[in-house]
């Protein structure tokens, strides 16, 4: 087997190992099965051409978002651009409260109601915190400072609320994203 | 309800339904050798089609110059020439500055910085060549013609009464006004709002 092959073995293995990072940014990004489908291969395509320029200095995963994140934000034109694309009919979004007993998918799909409803960074920067990122991580990936990325957290949290708390009627609970 | 709680359903739900859309080695190897569906990608596309639909024109107009009995002067024929050759350079220089335009695995802010920096001066130059030289050309051309077919009667430019310099006066205004808005629009719905998103990215992430 000669070298681009071993090359590309290498590389097909590690997207199929670390697939589903692309698969998260696509669920955010890509509203339309369309839009998933076409971004996922955009993605792949663009991890496979700067993959010689990884170089080691930060973990895989890391660099695989930074790509991801690139592709989706600065090179991907959805289908439409329309905010009212959702992943969700207003009939999905009736839920009467949100406590321990209510469907955990039910709960994520308000959840990704709520995040889709934020700007492209800040579905980036929301998404990688959910995904147990440190603040250094985020920072490398956004190239901000790590305070930047507090505030914006800070900010995100507040969004949060005021988006997830009009849909929790019947429970008196508090959203708290302190 | 806390962000903890938040972060687990999302680890638990989103890892669950990545579960589902496993794609296998070679559906991977056969990504690897598709086509980029990037904006760029479209951009770049549209602008190789319209060098192809200018060579075509080009091709036209010189079969029908050799086939006609048209007489064309040495002046005509380099002015032409230039013509062509500034189309061709300025195709050239669009599709160079676009391949610069490329994803890199910079940082989102770098990457996005790099991107918008290089639209910026794209459009600039394009709107510098298209807004403000389509319709001199354009002029240009309305005026020529005038002249030729005057040449044809024997009559020169002072023979050209008021009237109808004033009629080619708003012939070329309305041409131009109707050259700068399409080159405007065209500029915008290619560039400018893929520009404009991005930048607002940008300024999002420095504010």
């Amino acid at each position: 087997m000669d070298l681009k092959s071993n090359k590309e073995q290498a590389f097909v293995q590690l997207i199929q190992e670390h697939q589903g990072i692309i698969h998260k940014v696509c669920r955010l990004y890509g509203a339309h099965q369309g839009d998933h489908r076409d971004l996922f291969q955009e993605i792949v395509l663009q991890l496979w051409r700067a993959y010689d320029s990884y170089k080691g200095e930060s973990r895989f995963t890391t660099w695989m978002y930074r790509v991801a994140l690139n592709t989706a934000i600065s090179g991907f034109r959805k289908q439409s651009r329309s905010p009212e694309v959702q992943l969700l009919s207003d009939r999905e979004l009736e839920i009467p409260g949100w406590d321990q007993d209510n469907d955990r998918q039910e709960q994520m799909k308000l959840l990704y109601m709520a995040i889709n409803r934020l700007s492209e960074i800040e579905k980036a920067i929301v998404m990688l915190h959910l995904e147990d990122h440190s603040y250094d991580e985020i920072a490398e990936i956004m190239g901000i400072t790590r305070n930047h990325v507090g505030v914006k957290l800070n900010r995100i949290k507040l969004k949060l609320r005021q988006l997830l708390e009009p849909h929790l009627t019947d429970t008196p609970q508090t959203f708290d994203v302190a | 309800m806390n962000l903890e709680e938040l972060k687990y359903i999302w680890q638990e739900h989103s890892d669950e339904a990545v579960e589902t859309m496993q794609v296998n080695a070679a559906e991977i190897r056969a990504m690897l050798q598709s086509r980029s569906k990037s904006a760029l990608f479209k951009i770049k596309r549209n602008i190789a089609l319209d060098l192809g639909a200018f060579f075509l024109l080009c091709i036209a107009g010189l079969a029908w110059i050799f086939t006609s009995n048209i007489y064309l002067s040495p002046a005509e024929i380099a002015a032409i020439c230039l013509f062509a050759a500034t189309s061709l350079v300025f195709y050239t220089f669009k599709l160079r500055a676009l391949n610069r335009v490329a994803i890199t695995s910079d940082n989102l802010r770098t990457s996005l910085s790099a991107i918008t920096g290089t639209l910026d001066n794209y459009m600039k130059l394009y709107r510098l060549l298209v807004v403000y030289f389509v319709p001199v050309l354009g002029s240009g051309g309305v005026l020529y013609g005038a002249y030729k077919a005057g040449q044809e009667d024997g009559r020169t430019l002072a023979d050209i009464p008021p009237a109808v310099w004033a009629l080619l006066f708003v012939v070329m205004i309305l041409y131009s006004v109707f050259a700068v808005f399409a080159s405007r629009w065209y500029v915008h719905k290619m560039f400018g709002i893929h520009y404009q998103e991005l930048k607002a990215c940008l300024n999002e992430l420095e504010e």
